[in-house]
């Protein structure tokens, strides 16, 4: 376990360069998208009514001019979030950054990935059109999946069938408030830089004026696709019958990041290897679903023909 | 502190183990209320699995195909056969006819119109469901599944 | 301070600075539109209606207040900006490419907008099939084929360029008024129809933008108007139905004149006897069903397959079998429910070909059959037929009802089809003109009796009307592809079954086909019976048209006198013209009607069993007789 702690490869390290010439660092810019986000959402949870989701949702968008931007703004401050903290992370790690921190910390930190990845899709859920509520049953079935407490895990993640409060609470709530815990934690300030602020405020802003995201009327569609950061497990929940196995894979990749620290600095950059692979081959899953499937997933060629 | 008796070291070693008493302690409060709370989640589901109630629809429904929440039932003639809805896959509901298939929207697994399936990645058929005939009242009563 | 620094101070300034202004922007020209209440229908908000109601014009069932316009007309109803309400909006809901997400949603019409693509009148399947297999492409009429899909060959350009407009899948781009030169728009080809004010209100759109308020309504009330523009061509049916034959005449030539008329495409029809079922009142949809037009789920090979009404089902020869209203499928009940005129009716008749009911003819208390008009409400009281249709005369047996009651139909013979590579030629799947050209030049257009011949219909020989659609040469040596060179030029002489639709009230006179040797297949001539040179009485005919070279058959007959003609005679499998036995059996008694007309003594003392009546041939019966008929050539 004696590696040094600041070596970083050579294209990666490019990159993180070129970003610092003109940008804060990754990191920053997470932690002030996740402020935007909390406080776009918070403001929305004003007009948001959790027993009829769908119809509040709508209600907004037709009649709240206000409304519909602060919504934009809390999907865009998302998703910027979600991409900056992938940035993040793969900045971190490419330079050793888990031998930087406690192990207990590191263990900390890695949690934040499958809570962000909770808090993304239960908003996608509580959003409460067709494409939501497929999202929740795939959910549930993923999570039924699991052996001896299934049931329960999905009780305790998603609550009572048709129903949103726990969901609600959870994204609002426990989810948001463990991940900014361990982010302030990991960050050592509370505050975001206020020119992280300025950029990712301006960044949703512009991004929400330019691009409002729809809601999409159920029923009037023959087929949803998930969020664009889950079309990639669709492809695989796809090809797997076993779906179980997804969750597994998952378990490792998170399982390997946990205990990075321990490892040497061969296993190291082995298993950084292993989690690049799946990173890629997540993203061409991606790829795949996005633009080579259509109604039913089936096979469609995107520019037209058989 | 006097020395020689121990001193700091003695106090920091009886902090220590009071500090490993208070965490036992505490540790063993929060576990009672883990508890509780399991018992609490255990006996909601319990209710939520008790709460579900037989499907009462009309006998007077379309001839072939019908639709109902998370329940398919097909009809030919008089005879009726009730399935839940809920692809074998991951549980979405299957909510769509395409020809003599049933389509689930989710991953694309395919089933007979008798709930057989067809293509995956469903690999198992749709789980039929009891269903009884009230004449009296004209109405089909349709099991939750077990 | 470095640069590197500068920037880094400057660019948040930039960046607020562009955000701010595109907020800005956005804020100013987002609408910020007054909302009353926020209407909901079929569970969601539409705020299409915001905008676009008042509007009129609509039956209930598609009232926007009952399914919004966002389930027809998709777009996106949660958002009152213009352009993303209007995002992926479809104009025309009915056109079948996009029937699945419209009419054909799961809550709508979902088994029709299944069925209706294996329909007839989708595919243009024996249209395909028929020219294909005249040009020698396929060996065999019943073939697969649709007008959306042709490929690259001298009989699917032909169709591209002369034929394919004439079928549901074609799109329609537009709104627009239902009239003569209509093609296309999937369901909405035969289920939209615009009122006076509706008309008023498109023509305003299209002149200057202004949003109707009166909107065409989406019902059943499918009028003739709506059949007519594509069954005017073809067969000419709709024409036909209406007692007009085209000619070939000019419009400049017949204006003003009394007994013509000039259709929207320039095309001018003579007056001619209208079918009796059209004088009495009825439209197309009185006889044939929502399954003939839509389809039943299956495919057919041609119209006549899969058409389900015939003549008996009205015009009871039997008792016809009937359904109880309560027995009826789901969706016959929910028509006959849509229906003022059937609302009273609790037993309906079943076809005798397919034991389906039809949806507007039921029995009275006395066991008479009622036919209700089905937009008119009119009620109608079918004749039975006369004993001498249903009791057997000998020889008729395997007559059809039409034989005997279509006094005229369309013939066509002696065209040229040839293929000009250089010229310009409308494609009318891609809408637009190419390089290609197929030149038609039409030969006659007579209005005549059709000929009899034999069909094969549920595996049974029926003697039935054909006309002469496809006397015709082709020509494409210009055609690109050295596959086609073979074969690129034909002669054909085919003759097509036909359901005419002149149907007359009264049957025609014996004569009429006894003596008449069109009806014969010999096309139009003189028939006599004449002393040969050597001493022998013989039965001769004269045609009217010369000979082709090609086949030494005169220009408009089907087979020849006393000819044996098979193969390649007709656009059907097993049809074929009236043999050499045949022909004589027709004449033979032709040759007693002069003499002992058809009356109801004659019918009961010599035609009703003909072969015991011919033993008993008087000494004056068996001199040769002086007997013509036909049309003899005039010396010019």
């Amino acid at each position: 376990m004696n590696r040094p702690p600041n070596q970083k490869p050579s294209f990666i390290k490019g990159f993180f360069n070129s970003w610092a010439y003109l940008f804060p660092p990754p990191g920053l810019l997470t932690h002030a998208a996740l402020f935007l986000a909390i406080g776009s959402g918070i403001a929305l949870s004003f007009v948001y009514d959790v027993n009829r989701p769908f119809d509040s949702l709508q209600v907004l968008a037709l009649g709240n001019q206000g409304g519909i931007f602060i919504r934009a703004v809390h999907y865009w401050s998302s998703q910027l979030f979600l991409v900056l903290a992938a940035f993040h992370v793969i900045d971190q790690l490419s330079k050793n950054g888990e031998l930087e921190v406690s192990r207990g910390l590191w263990v900390r930190v890695s949690f934040i990935v499958p809570l962000v990845l909770f808090l993304m899709i239960s908003g996608f859920i509580l959003k409460g059109d067709r494409g939501g509520i497929l999202a929740r049953q795939v959910l549930e079935g993923l999570l039924g999946t699991l052996p001896a407490g299934g049931d329960i895990l999905r009780f305790l993640f998603l609550g009572s069938p048709h129903n949103f409060q726990l969901i609600f609470i959870h994204h609002v709530a426990t989810t948001t408030l463990f991940v900014l815990i361990f982010t302030l934690e990991h960050d050592g300030r509370i505050w975001p830089e206020w020119r992280s602020v300025v950029y990712v405020t301006a960044c949703s802003m512009i991004l929400s004026s330019l691009r409002t995201p729809v809601l999409r009327p159920e029923g009037l569609e023959i087929y949803v696709k998930g969020p664009w950061y889950f079309v990639g497990l669709q492809e695989m929940l796809h090809w797997a019958s076993r779906p179980g196995w997804i969750l597994v894979l998952g378990g490792a990749v998170f399982f390997v990041l946990c205990v990075l620290p321990l490892a040497s600095e061969r296993v190291s950059k082995a298993l950084k290897r292993f989690m690049t692979g799946v990173f890629l081959a997540y993203l061409g899953m991606s790829v795949v679903g996005w633009f080579f499937r259509g109604g039913d997933w089936q096979r469609v060629v995107p520019w037209g023909g058989p | 502190m006097p020395k020689g008796h121990g001193g700091e070291e003695s106090w920091r070693k009886e902090g220590n183990g009071r500090r490993r008493f208070l965490r036992w302690i505490g540790g063993g409060l929060l576990g009672l209320i883990a508890l509780f709370f399991g018992s609490m989640v255990k006996r909601k589901l319990y209710r939520l699995k008790s709460e579900q109630h037989p499907v009462r629809l009309p006998l007077d429904l379309p001839q072939g195909v019908t639709f109902h929440e998370d329940i398919i039932i097909n009809r030919d003639g008089n005879s009726y056969r009730t399935m839940s809805a809920r692809c074998n896959h991951l549980g979405c509901i299957v909510d769509r006819k395409e020809g003599e298939h049933l389509v689930c929207p989710c991953h694309g697994s395919r089933y007979s119109l008798d709930g057989r399936v067809l293509n995956g990645p469903a690999t198992h058929d749709l789980v039929c469901l009891h269903h009884r005939i009230n004449a009296k009242e004209k109405s089909l009563i349709i099991e939750p599944p077990a | 301070m470095k640069r590197s620094e500068q920037l880094r101070n400057l660019l948040p300034a930039i960046v607020t600075a562009v955000a701010v202004i595109v907020s800005l922007a956005w804020f100013f020209n987002s609408p910020r539109r007054q909302t009353k209440e926020l209407p909901k229908v079929l569970g969601h908000r539409e705020g299409c209606i915001l905008c676009h109601l008042p509007m009129g014009g609509f039956v209930k069932a598609h009232d926007p207040k009952a399914i919004g316009c966002a389930s027809c007309h998709l777009g996106n109803p949660f958002t009152m900006n213009k352009n993303g309400a209007h995002k992926d909006m479809v104009l025309v809901p009915g056109n079948l490419g996009d029937a699945a997400r419209t009419c054909g949603t799961s809550r709508c019409h979902p088994l029709l907008c299944t069925n209706i693509r294996a329909s007839l009148m989708a595919s243009g399947r024996g249209m395909v099939s028929v020219d294909r297999y005249v040009f020698g492409e396929i060996s065999s009429p019943n073939g697969r084929g649709h007008l959306s899909e042709l490929g690259d060959s001298p009989a699917q350009e032909h169709l591209r360029k002369l034929c394919a407009s004439c079928h549901l899948a074609k799109v329609k781009a537009k709104p627009a008024v239902i009239n003569q030169l209509s093609r296309g728009g999937g369901c909405t080809a035969c289920h939209i129809y615009y009122s006076k004010g509706a008309r008023g209100e498109l023509d305003r759109y299209h002149e200057n933008g202004k949003q109707p308020k009166i909107h065409p309504a989406l019902s059943l009330q499918v009028s003739g108007s709506h059949c007519f523009g594509c069954h005017s061509r073809s067969g000419r049916i709709a024409t036909n139905y209406e007692g007009w034959h085209e000619t070939e005449s000019r419009p400049e030539e017949v204006s003003g004149k009394n007994g013509y008329r000039i259709l929207e495409d320039g095309r001018v029809f003579m007056r001619m006897s209208p079918d009796i079922h059209f004088k009495r009142g009825m439209e197309c949809i009185d006889c044939h069903t929502w399954r003939e037009a839509m389809g039943d789920g299956k495919t057919y090979f041609h119209e006549e397959d899969q058409v389900e009404i015939s003549c008996e089902d009205c015009h009871p020869v039997r008792k016809p079998s009937t359904i109880a209203r309560k027995k009826l499928k789901e969706i016959d009940k929910k028509i006959v429910k849509q229906r003022k005129a059937l609302a009273g009716i609790t037993n309906f008749v079943l076809t005798s070909k397919t034991n389906r009911p039809l949806l507007n003819v039921t029995l009275d208390g006395t066991g008479n059959v009622l036919v209700m008009g089905k937009n008119s409400s009119k009620t109608y009281h079918p004749k039975v037929p006369p004993s001498i249709c249903t009791k057997d005369i000998y020889g008729h047996d395997r007559l059809t009802c039409q034989s005997c009651h279509t006094p005229w139909g369309p013939s066509c013979i002696k065209c040229h089809t040839s293929y000009d590579r250089t010229g310009m030629g409308l494609d009318h799947i891609a809408e637009k003109r190419v390089k290609g050209r197929w030149a038609e030049k039409k030969g006659k257009l007579v209005p005549r009796q059709p000929a009899l011949g034999i069909q094969i219909r549920a595996k049974k020989e029926k003697l039935d009307t054909f006309i002469p659609g496809m006397i015709f040469t082709i020509e494409h040596k210009d055609y690109p592809g050295a596959r086609f060179r073979e074969n690129s030029f034909v002669f054909r002489r085919l003759y097509a079954p036909t359901a005419a639709h002149t149907t007359s009230a009264k049957g025609l006179a014996c004569r009429s086909c006894h003596n008449n040797t069109v009806v014969l297949g010999l096309g139009e001539g003189l028939f006599s019976v004449r002393k040969s040179t050597s001493n022998v009485q013989e039965m001769v005919f004269e045609s009217l048209y010369p000979a082709r070279k090609e086949d030494g058959l005169a220009e408009d007959a089907w087979t020849g006198f006393l000819d044996e003609r098979r193969g390649m005679v007709s656009t059907r499998v097993g049809a074929r013209p009236l043999s050499a036995q045949e022909q004589r059996t027709v004449i033979r008694v032709g040759v007693c009607l002069p003499c002992h007309p058809a009356d109801a003594a004659g019918i009961k003392k010599i035609y009703k069993d003909f072969p015991t009546a011919l033993k008993r041939l008087t000494p004056q019966c068996r001199r040769p007789p002086k007997m013509t008929f036909g049309r003899k050539k005039t010396a010019k």
